[in-house]
């Protein structure tokens, strides 16, 4: 496993990228488009006649507070994700706190590195049981779970506000044990730029991105320097 | 009639349930072809098990605190809708925003029972679907220039390419990781729960040959981790 055979590659970058590619873009542009059946069907069936002034208002205010993510986030998690892994991540959401660890779990549990067409592979496979099971989950619950869930003990609310961070912790340490010095610089930078957002000097829509760049731009800069950033098995 | 008795018709299940199948389509789509590419690049059957597997380990745990976001939304704009949105596109934070806005912009608070009606929904589900259509537009578009883009920048040199990839992630935990530091409370406590926990399990499985750990390591680790901190 991992060797990148010159035929590997080939058959990675001649077929399966293209079809990705082909797929993933009509797929997700078609996603945009079937999103608004909901609306479409309230208009037609129940005479739903929301005035246009007040779609138009409530449009603007939600792409003026969150119409920079809009670039923002993409652009910044297409290096982590990969081809295949960003196009289903941004069709079925919940991007940092589902599909990044489902895809990073999955790449290290087959051991591949990232960049890889096995880690690609690997993303593919990890994310797309994450889509189906979690749709699942959620379609059970909005059935029959309602008043269930509502009735769980306020304990029980109280401790899942503690799985993402320990999750964090958890994943963090799984990518970051073998390259501790990259894992080490791109948390003390991302704390900085966080804590400069908390004070107000940065906006919080570029800290994600500037950390993203910021700790890539820093990796290449001391590999050029001679340092072994992606660690022992370089 | 109600408009909640509305958002939970069989015409809404059905309306929502088409951009679901969607999502499906394309991760089944997807895995064949990641599949098959696989096998060809000589990867084994064992190992992409053992990817689906893990992914499928991992997503129970985040998936159960969307769940439970869930449960806001249902009770503001139905349980169809609520599927729709936290299956597709969206994130629990960003749904409730969304459709508050959507109907704020009719004079109406969202979950204002006496007031809401079907007109307020729909501006609920319209702010909500089309305040996120920028996201999916962007990424159905977007990789054909990064792609270009990243090939330029490397030319053609692999070990840039691995470089941005094996580094990129710890940016992007850079991000979101330290708003649960910064604060020094429990939520700290249970991140660094999470990573002394994963840390023994990694030794346990490297070291000590624990196999079962390579996979089901995380999902101890992320309980662990949270169970400990609400006990202590």
């Amino acid at each position: 496993m991992g060797q990148n055979t010159e035929k590997s590659l080939v058959v990675y970058e001649k077929s399966f990228i293209p079809y990705i590619m082909k797929w993933g873009m009509w797929t997700n542009l078609l996603g945009a488009l079937l999103g608004f059946l909901p609306l479409v069907a309230l208009m037609i069936f129940y005479g739903a006649a929301p005035e246009w002034a007040a779609m138009l208002a409530g449009f603007l205010t939600v792409a003026s507070s969150e119409g920079v993510m809009w670039f923002m986030e993409p652009v910044s998690f297409f290096p982590v994700l990969g081809i295949p892994a960003f196009y289903m991540s941004f069709l079925s959401g919940n991007v940092s706190n589902l599909r990044i660890p489902a895809a990073t779990s999955a790449q290290k549990a087959v051991s591949a590195e990232a960049g890889t067409p096995e880690a690609d592979i690997a993303a593919t496979l990890g994310i797309g049981a994450s889509v189906i099971f979690n749709i699942l989950v959620l379609l059970v619950g909005a059935v029959f779970g309602t008043t269930l869930i509502s009735g769980l003990p306020a304990s029980v609310n109280q401790s899942l506000d503690y799985l993402l961070p320990a999750l964090f912790g958890a994943l963090w340490i799984m990518l970051a044990k073998s390259r501790l010095l990259m894992g080490i610089i791109g948390l003390g930078l991302g704390t900085g730029l966080n804590l400069l957002c908390n004070n107000g000097i940065l906006p919080f829509y570029l800290v994600t991105i500037l950390s993203v760049f910021g700790t890539i731009a820093i990796a290449i800069a001391l590999k050029k320097a001679g340092v072994k950033v992606l660690g022992k098995e370089e | 009639m109600d408009y909640l008795a509305i958002a939970n018709s069989p015409i809404m299940w059905i309306a929502c349930a088409i951009p679901v199948a969607l999502v499906v389509l394309q991760s089944i789509v997807f895995m064949k072809k990641a599949w098959k590419t696989g096998l060809e690049i000589g990867m084994s059957r064992e190992d992409m098990k053992a990817a689906l597997k893990t992914g499928l380990i991992t997503s129970v745990g985040p998936s159960m605190v969307i769940l439970v976001g869930m449960v806001a939304l249902i009770a503001v704009v139905g349980g169809a809708v609520a599927w729709m949105r936290l299956s597709f596109v969206g994130s629990v934070m960003f749904e409730s925003m969304a459709a508050s806005y959507g109907t704020q912009s009719m004079g109406i608070a969202l979950g204002d029972s006496a007031a809401m009606n079907v007109d307020a929904l729909a501006c609920a589900i319209w702010a909500m679907v089309a305040g996120a259509s920028g996201w999916v537009i962007v990424s159905a578009i977007l990789p054909k220039f990064a792609n270009k883009l990243e090939k330029n920048v490397s030319k053609g040199n692999d070990t840039i390419v691995k470089l941005i990839a094996g580094v990129a992630i710890f940016g992007a935990f850079g991000g979101f990781m330290p708003s649960y530091i910064i604060g020094l409370d429990r939520r700290t406590l249970a991140l660094v729960l999470g990573a002394v926990i994963m840390f023994v399990c990694m030794y346990l499985n490297e070291k000590k040959g624990v196999k079962f750990l390579r996979e089901w390591g995380l999902a101890i680790a992320l309980f662990g981790g949270m169970i400990l901190t609400a006990l202590i």
